[in-house]
């Protein structure tokens, strides 16, 4: 069951220009205003061998109203993969190996994942309000399966809004279709992230991410809880904007079965949950500005 | 080799940042906001309580440069200051009149995304007559416009840090 984790799951998408790789902020595009985005999410290494995971989205975002935002998604995914599992053989997310084929041969695979629709509702404005406070909502729905996920946005500004903090409440719940079989799973995660503006264009952030998965959609049974924190740099300026993130996943993973715990080495999952090393590009080009 | 298809869908964009958009100098503005005056710096040195309440009554942490004043040869004075955009600094002039009200405000200098709106003149217009004892409240005093909330509230604050400096150090003076 949990072998459906990340695999379709996992952090999707974010909006308009925060400054962070992972957590979302309430900065939303504003009214009649759209934006270009393209991400590119590598994770990579496992246990052993190589392993590396790429999801590319490219998106289109567009401000409907001062507090509501919209974005539509194109997914694909690139997997490299060769003798990285526990036991030695070649597996984790994105593989989707045929039981068929030979366990130790090199994987390498491109698909097209899934389109999603991203709906931001902020109902508290960090800049007027004091706290910022809104909903988010995105299903997908791909060839190899749909997902539904559901976050609450929590941001505060400081310092002329040079620091902002910022969480991310996760629930998500997804469906995967393959090898004849359907897959069930929920995951709720905790975000949190702190960014400091240091010069004019530029800010440095620290982003930790707490992951909890369950069998089940109705988050039925704990499978496991693992942990990620890492720096960001996110460049921008009135043409475009920049923002590269890494996570590194801490020795503190606790797995609630033998089915988990088969796959934790050193304090880290792996199999087909997580890779060691998650990196962010994120690329956006913002249209419509009244000059 | 093998890391060629993940080649094929990442977009690369190099670009040169824009120079930066400069809508007056130091002097066109005084001229603009002054026609005909001449101009003397003022030698202001402020002191730390002076700048903690500055800092206390209009919530703006940026520095504030006390070297960028000027005397009006007509009476009162005219100050440049920045404050945060969301990516860079927004320059911006006010001129403030013998009365120790706000007598014009002009962006000097502005280059984000979004956000130009700040330099419509009916918004401008509502600082008009504001001084020290004015809340400047943005979403109350001064009407918030939206994609340009950030610009809205910082050269709000900035204004109002403005005024309660002119108040602290510059009002009655010779």
């Amino acid at each position: 069951m949990a072998a459906l984790a990340t695999s379709i799951g996992a952090p999707a998408a974010h909006a308009g220009e925060g400054p962070f790789a992972f957590i979302y902020t309430l900065d939303l595009q504003p009214k009649g205003t759209w934006q270009f985005q393209q991400w590119e999410w590598l994770q990579a290494g496992q246990s052993q061998g190589d392993y590396y995971f790429l999801t590319n989205k490219s998106e289109i975002e567009y401000g409907f109203r001062p507090w509501y935002q919209i974005g539509i998604y194109l997914n694909t995914e690139y997997t490299y993969a060769n003798r990285n599992g526990v036991d030695g053989t070649t597996g984790g997310p994105g593989t989707n190996i045929s039981p068929d084929s030979d366990p130790f041969a090199p994987f390498s695979g491109f698909r097209f994942k899934s389109v999603s629709m991203e709906h931001i509702i902020r109902l508290l404005n960090p800049y007027t309000d004091g706290f910022g406070f809104g909903l988010y909502f995105e299903p997908a729905i791909g060839p190899y399966g749909y997902e539904l996920e559901m976050k609450l946005l929590f941001q505060k500004n400081l310092f002329d809004d040079r620091l902002v903090l910022a969480a991310n409440i996760v629930l998500e719940t997804e469906q995967e279709w393959q090898s004849g079989s359907t897959e069930y799973a929920s995951i709720l995660d905790l975000l949190l992230g702190a960014s400091y503006r240091f010069a004019d264009n530029w800010s440095f952030c620290v982003e930790f991410r707490n992951h909890r998965e369950f069998s089940g959609q109705a988050y039925n049974t704990a499978d496991h809880s693992a942990y990620f924190l890492g720096p960001t740099i996110h460049y921008a300026n009135e043409r475009w904007w920049a923002t590269l993130g890494w996570r590194h996943q801490l020795p503190l993973v606790d797995a609630f079965n033998e089915d988990q715990q088969s796959v934790v080495v050193d304090g880290r999952i792996y199999g087909n949950e997580h890779a060691r090393d998650e990196f962010m590009l994120r690329v956006g080009i913002p249209f419509g500005g009244k000059k | 080799m093998r890391w060629l298809p993940l080649l094929a869908p990442t977009a690369v964009i190099v670009t040169v940042p824009a120079a930066a958009t400069v809508y007056f100098s130091t002097e066109q503005a005084q001229q603009a906001m002054f026609p005909g005056a001449t101009f003397s710096l003022v030698p202001l040195q402020l002191s730390d309580a002076q700048r903690r309440t500055m800092l206390d009554r209009s919530g703006v942490h940026e520095p504030f440069h006390a070297d960028r004043v000027w005397r009006v040869s007509t009476g009162g004075y005219f100050v440049i200051d920045e404050v945060l955009g969301k990516h860079e600094r927004i320059k911006y002039a006010v001129a403030i009149g013998p009365d120790a009200t706000v007598r014009q405000i002009e962006i000097l200098e502005y280059n984000e995304s979004y956000g130009y709106e700040v330099r419509d003149p009916a918004w401008r217009q509502q600082f008009v007559g504001k001084n020290a004892s004015s809340t400047l409240k943005l979403g109350s005093d001064i009407r918030n416009i939206s994609g340009a909330t950030l610009s809205s509230k910082h050269l709000t604050d900035g204004v109002k840090r403005l005024l309660v400096m002119y108040e602290l150090a510059l009002k009655g003076t010779p």
